[in-house]
């Protein structure tokens, strides 16, 4: 169907008023200026979609070709963007500053009381008062605006808002261009501050307990003392890790804010609280923000606290964790030897035998642990794989050495027990290694390794030496004796 | 009691490090002449070594493509008399991403123990 006439103007206009507008030529300028009467109407529809580029053509329209609307036309223009809707109100303001046509007073007084009433923030707020100057409020009004922040703030009030919730530089900003003092509704205030003292962080809030602390709200130390307490339990991780660096720096500058903005130092409960995050948390990574979390808050990242963490560390055999807090902190590890025996012990429990053989090359102190512990340990490293790496197999072999020294009964009754499980699964290159390092134990298994790796020689003086047991355990290997060569 | 673990001079003594150098474009007589210069302790490595007391051997080795020195081995003598392995890089300079150049080496002996931890050092 063909397009009316109307249609095809509205497009021609759409050109260079619409959304995506383009500036006109010579020649377009031309076609728009000789037909503006028939046009006029259509571009002032379109004129709030493309408000930031037509201010431009409309200037180019009026000097050259002698074209625009009267004053009273963009007065009429202005009505469209009249409402409580803040960008439309932005558009305004941009509007008749690019044109240079001031909105009528009435039509001031409108623009402002629909953008109190709307989602209005610090940034638009600027942008009106350079177009429409600043707002005339009557002291009701500000009172009614600050008190309405508070109420939301104590959370006694639904905000109306749709969008952004307005903030203190918000209120800040209003009162400076207003050069107005509200009267505040100060046990408004306190319930807002005590309503809000748990979300105060380096993050956000901030100005709003400037703003409510110059109201003359106070901060109240139990809140203050559970935000402490919630600030430091929310850094302090579910998991064994410990916190990293960065954690540990944005707890530091939130405490220092709490502190700066409500003069209240820890409590005995929040310090012991601080210390414990300390001790759970300290490492060589973290010291240096560690250290800069004592001096945020004054609670002493004491020597003792150091020595506790390498006590941590070596009942988890991590040595270089030990040595690399030593280097950040210039505290040298003091060890007590009974710290080293626990160490041991709960690391033969988990089965951490080569951490406990760090530990003892790093101490020097022997282990003189229950056996039974031992055992224990040795049974759950039973039922684990051998290490394929063979650099990684030689530290095991070192470490089956070093309990061979130590605990012997229970480690030939590992060795014993391994051996058989590795013959059972015919895994008999594994099963003469671990023979290697098998000292005196397991001869019958030891046997059976021989025969099956050809060691006739070694096969044959064991046979000799234990006939009757290898027999008992390994008739059919026994028999092997017979054919030695 | 307590007693300070990594001040022990005597501790210190029972380590050993194996350190592996490039011989690349190196003759014999230059392979002694820097052997002699590592020696004497005239590396970073080498010279933290040697005031700390610590025993250390040099190994060379060609086709080498880190930073120099490469961490090869350590190991301590425990009291007991029997020598431990601490580190073991396995494939040395072989190997796909050894503990290599001094600072890295350094940083790994300290952590290793072999080395006392000073600040900015």
């Amino acid at each position: 169907m063909a397009k009316t006439r109307k249609n095809l103007l509205e497009s021609i206009v759409s050109n260079h008023f619409g959304a995506r507008a383009s500036t006109p030529d010579e020649t377009q300028y031309a076609f728009l200026a000789k037909n503006w009467e028939h046009l006029k109407s259509i571009i002032a529809s379109k004129i709030p979609e493309g408000v930031y580029s037509v201010g431009h053509i409309l200037k180019e329209l009026r000097k050259d070709y002698q074209v625009g609307f009267s004053e009273q036309e963009f007065r009429q223009i202005y009505e469209q963007f009249i409402s409580p809707d803040v960008s439309k109100l932005e558009k305004l303001a941009y509007l008749s500053g690019q044109v240079s046509i001031p909105l009528s007073s009435e039509q001031v007084k409108r623009a402002w009381s629909n953008f109190f009433a709307s989602a209005w923030k610090k940034n638009s707020l600027e942008e009106l008062v350079k177009s429409l100057g600043n707002p005339e409020l009557s002291q009701t009004q500000i009172d009614t605006i600050c008190n309405d922040y508070l109420s939301l703030q104590a959370g006694e009030a639904k905000s109306q808002r749709k969008g952004n919730v307005l903030q203190a530089e918000d209120i800040f900003e209003l009162l400076k261009i207003t050069n107005m003092t509200p009267r505040w509704d100060t046990a408004l205030a306190q319930r807002a501050y005590d309503a809000q003292i748990h979300l105060l962080d380096n993050n956000c809030c901030s100005d709003r307990f400037k703003l409510m602390q110059s109201i003359g709200a106070s901060p109240n130390p139990v809140k203050v003392q559970a935000r402490y307490k919630s600030l430091i339990q929310e850094k302090n991780r579910d998991s064994d890790y410990r916190a990293y660096q960065d954690d540990v720096g944005s707890l530091a500058s939130d405490l220092a804010l709490v502190i700066k903005r409500t003069s209240l130092t820890f409590n005995e409960e929040t310090k012991t609280l601080l210390k414990e995050f300390y001790t759970r948390n300290l490492n060589g990574r973290n010291f240096p923000a560690m250290k800069n979390l004592e001096k945020s808050t004054g609670v002493r990242l004491e020597k003792g606290i150091i020595s506790k963490v390498y006590q941590d560390f070596l009942k988890s055999g991590n040595i270089a964790e030990i040595t690399y807090l030593a280097e950040q902190s210039q505290v040298p590890p003091q060890i007590n030897p009974r710290a080293v025996q626990e160490a041991y012990t709960a690391l033969f429990m988990q089965a951490k035998f080569d951490s406990a053989l760090r530990v003892y090359l790093f101490t020097d102190v022997e282990p003189k642990t229950n056996p039974k512990f031992v055992a224990s340990g040795l049974k759950i490293l039973l039922k684990k794989k051998m290490e394929k790496n063979s650099s990684q197999r030689d530290i095991e072999y070192q470490t089956l050495d070093w309990l061979q020294d130590n605990f012997p009964e229970q480690t030939s009754g590992f060795v014993k027990l391994k051996l058989k499980n590795l013959i059972k699964s015919r895994d008999f290159w594994q099963a003469y290694e671990l023979s290697t390092h098998a000292g005196n134990s397991a001869p019958e298994e030891r046997y059976v390794v021989f025969c099956e790796k050809g060691f006739w020689y070694n096969a044959k003086q064991l046979f000799e030496a234990h006939r009757e047991s290898i027999t008992k355990s390994y008739p059919e290997y026994a028999e092997l004796a017979e054919h030695f060569p | 009691m307590t007693k300070e673990i990594l001040e022990s001079q005597e501790s210190k003594n029972r380590y050993h490090v194996n350190l592996q150098y490039s011989c690349d474009n190196l003759n014999e007589t230059d392979e002694n002449k820097k052997r002699q210069a590592l020696q004497s302790g005239q590396d970073f490595v080498t010279k933290a070594l040697k005031d700390a007391e610590v025993p250390f051997s040099i190994y060379f080795c060609g086709d080498f493509h880190f930073s120099e020195p490469i961490l090869e081995r350590v190991t301590k003598t425990a009291k007991n008399g029997r020598k431990y392995e601490l580190f073991n890089s396995s494939e040395g300079a072989f190997s796909y991403s050894p503990i290599c150049g001094p600072r890295n080496v350094l940083e790994h002996l300290v952590r290793l123990g072999v080395l006392t931890p000073k600040k900015n050092g």
